[in-house]
């Protein structure tokens, strides 16, 4: 899996080369719209990582400019502005996606690797397993060592956020967008009290734990 | 205007261009008036000389028929030879008009015939190839020397003779010749003064619009916003203009100082969690060389940025609606499926803390921003259920009339003192009494300035130790604009 990185700040495109490539991606880098442009026309890439703020040509219009050359390429667009503009929106739509920074990296890793699924027709599994834990999306059955599990819909909703990024850290935000489908902050502790519920169903009695806290950052699913 | 202001080129040629447009305008106005006016004449003048050429016809006529009655009684008395005589004798150019005489037989050959020397020049044999008519139908006859004509009508005296009696129309032709010249004299000076007058019309009213362009010229140049236009009259439809524009200038004045007020106030509230962030780092950096500490720090650094950011990002919510800018998308929402789908995420809490949360709500449908709802009742139902002790419960009531809907939520929370009410909207208010509760201090301040944007209000009521009630009133029609 080939990434591209457009972005001019040489601390974030370091921190987000770093990143990709421990999670197992071959990556480069430039640094302005007009580079991003000729390497996304001329090279296969599986999805990019653009910044809206560029030098010279910006994130969008080089988007923008590629899209009419005809290169699918999915892109994950990065903005500074919160209040997202319609144009990221538009952008959306077409299937691609965007991030506010500041972020956390595992957000924009979950990002980038469901762009790739995305674009990728790849089989969609039926049944997701984390060492011994295992789940039927078609049945909506949950296991642990072959014990069956009785899980809540939110509960259930997490699990499968868990399970499908795996030793992923998924932050509160995350969590919160993604099981309540909220794009604000209700200042509440709701996700920790979920998070505690599945543990208490998915660990309770296990000596290995699957579900571990990283504080400051948020939750991971990981075997060991 | 003063005119001793010294101008750069750029601004002269700024005030050229418009200036062009308003004069193209004036002269536009100033035209129409005069075309308008001059059609006017038109048909006045086409009126008045229609009127004035028969009542001269009429009285030429009546000369004509006063010289034919005269032959004809004559006749009547002497018979022919009378007649005969008495044109003979006549003089034709005495008396007040000048006339020609004719007497034909019954085939219309002349017999006697005289008129004045001045007249040699028409052709008077051609009565002779024209049936004589009466006095209903006027014979015309022309010469190629004189430019008037000559009328001339008839009457049977008896079944052997026919008389005819003609007269000038010159006389007429003079009066309608003054007339015509007068009348278009007039005419021509009265269009010139309309269009004067449509110019001065036009330029006094289009004056307000020359100050209008020459304010915005200004403010474009010098993006200052504090100067008003003079408003002469407010019943004009140019001075509601000018009226309008000005209480534009005052809401953008007003936009700008409230956007600089909440940037400073913004800048204010980051200073202390930036503070803490910087302190946390710099204790780490001076204490020993220990990665178990390191760590720890590091942790606690990413908290205290995330808080600073949610902080960051819960400003500026308030901000933005506070000073008018924030961007509703506007849609209907189902309010009691929404507060219910917010009371079951915020049980999971209320769960933990042993605290219920019962809803009470009639079917309502709301225009609003559906996130913006969301963050209000989210963060009224995070309050009751923060500030309410083990055991206590939480009601969420939805309620509509014909014109609002009004959403309270009711805790058996410790209660607001009521000293404290009126600050509770402010922003970084957190009640005295309970410190060991976290929060930013900006939701009830969010909340205050979302429903206000909404064109709602919310109000609070409170007993210290028994509970609070905070209400919203949202309105039912979506507001314009």
């Amino acid at each position: 899996m080939r990434i591209l990185i457009v972005e001019d700040d040489p601390v974030i495109a370091e921190f987000i080369d770093a990143g990709l490539k421990q999670a197992g991606f071959a990556v480069d880098h430039v640094e302005t719209g007009e580079e991003g442009f000729s390497y996304l026309k001329n090279t296969e890439y599986d999805a990019a990582v653009v910044d809206i703020m560029l030098p010279g040509m910006d994130g969008l219009s080089m988007i923008a400019r590629l899209r009419t050359e005809g290169v699918p390429t999915p892109i994950l667009v990065l903005s500074a502005k919160r209040s997202v503009d319609d144009r990221v929106l538009g952008f959306q739509k077409g299937g691609d996606d965007y991030l506010v920074k500041p972020f956390s990296f595992s957000e924009l890793l979950v990002r980038v690797q469901a762009l790739i699924r995305r674009a990728t027709i790849a089989a969609q599994p039926t049944r997701l397993t984390v060492g011994d834990l295992s789940m039927d999306l078609l049945a909506h059955q949950v296991s642990r060592a072959g014990e069956p599990i009785d899980l809540q819909p939110k509960e259930y909703a997490l699990l499968e956020y868990f399970m499908r990024n795996p030793l992923v850290v998924l932050s509160k935000t995350m969590i919160m967008s993604h099981v309540w489908n909220y794009d604000f902050d209700p200042q509440t502790n709701v996700v920790d009290v979920l998070v505690s519920r599945l543990r208490n169903k998915i660990d309770k009695g296990h000596n290995e734990k699957l579900i571990h806290t990283i504080r400051g950052v948020g939750y991971v699913l990981k075997p060991g | 205007m003063s005119s001793n202001q010294v101008e750069s080129p750029l601004e002269r040629e700024a005030n050229e261009r418009p200036r062009g447009y308003r004069i193209r305008l004036n002269l536009r106005l100033a035209l129409i008036f005069s075309a308008v006016f001059l059609i006017g004449s038109a048909m006045l003048f086409s009126a008045t000389f229609y009127t004035l050429y028969s009542n001269l016809r009429d009285d030429d006529l009546s000369h004509i028929n006063a010289r034919l009655l005269g032959f004809w009684a004559q006749y009547q008395a002497g018979g022919i030879d009378r007649i005969v005589q008495q044109i003979q004798n006549e003089n034709l150019l005495m008396g007040e008009r000048p006339y020609f005489v004719r007497i034909a037989n019954s085939k219309n050959n002349t017999l006697v015939q005289r008129y004045p020397l001045v007249w040699e020049s028409f052709d008077f044999t051609r009565l002779e190839q024209i049936s004589p008519s009466g006095t209903d139908h006027l014979i015309t006859l022309s010469s190629p020397q004189a430019n008037y004509h000559l009328e001339v009508a008839g009457v049977r005296l008896s079944p052997d003779y026919v008389l005819q009696v003609g007269m000038s129309t010159q006389s007429r032709n003079l009066i309608l010749d003054i007339f015509q010249r007068n009348f278009i004299g007039i005419s021509l000076l009265l269009i010139l003064m309309s269009f004067l007058a449509g110019l001065f019309i036009s330029s006094r009213t289009f004056k307000p619009v020359g100050q209008l362009n020459r304010m915005i010229k200004s403010i474009i140049s010098t993006g200052r916003t504090d100067a008003r236009i003079p408003v002469h009259s407010a019943r004009t439809e140019l001075g509601e203009l000018v009226v309008y524009f000005n209480e534009m200038l005052d809401r953008i004045d007003r936009l700008i100082r409230e956007m600089r007020n909440s940037l400073d106030a913004v800048a204010h509230d980051l200073r202390t969690p930036l503070t803490r962030l910087r302190g946390l780092s710099e204790i780490a950096l001076k204490g020993p060389e220990d990665a178990q500490a390191y760590r720890k720090a590091l942790e606690d650094a990413l908290e205290e940025a995330d808080i600073i950011l949610r902080m960051l990002n819960t400003l500026m919510d308030i901000s933005e609606a506070e000073s008018g800018v924030m961007r509703l998308r506007i849609q209907p929402l189902p309010l009691d499926t929404l507060i219910e789908e917010l009371a079951e995420m915020y049980r999971f809490t209320a769960d933990e803390k042993g605290v219920t949360i019962t809803t009470d709500l009639v079917p309502v449908s709301i225009p609003a921003d559906p996130v913006r709802l969301r963050q209000v009742i989210g963060n009224l139902l995070d309050n009751a259920v923060k500030y309410t002790p083990e055991g206590g419960s939480v009601v969420v009531r939805a309620r509509a009339t014909e014109v609002e809907a009004t959403i309270d939520v009711e805790d058996t929370g410790i209660g607001i003192p009521t000293d404290e009410l009126n600050r509770i909207w402010t922003r970084l208010y957190r009640a005295h009494s309970v410190p060991m509760v976290q929060g930013l201090g900006l939701g009830l301040s969010l909340v205050k300035a979302i429903v206000e944007t909404h064109g709602g209000k919310v109000s609070v009521e409170s007993t210290p130790g028994k509970g609070t009630r905070m209400k919203v009133v949202l309105p039912l029609a979506a507001r314009n604009g």
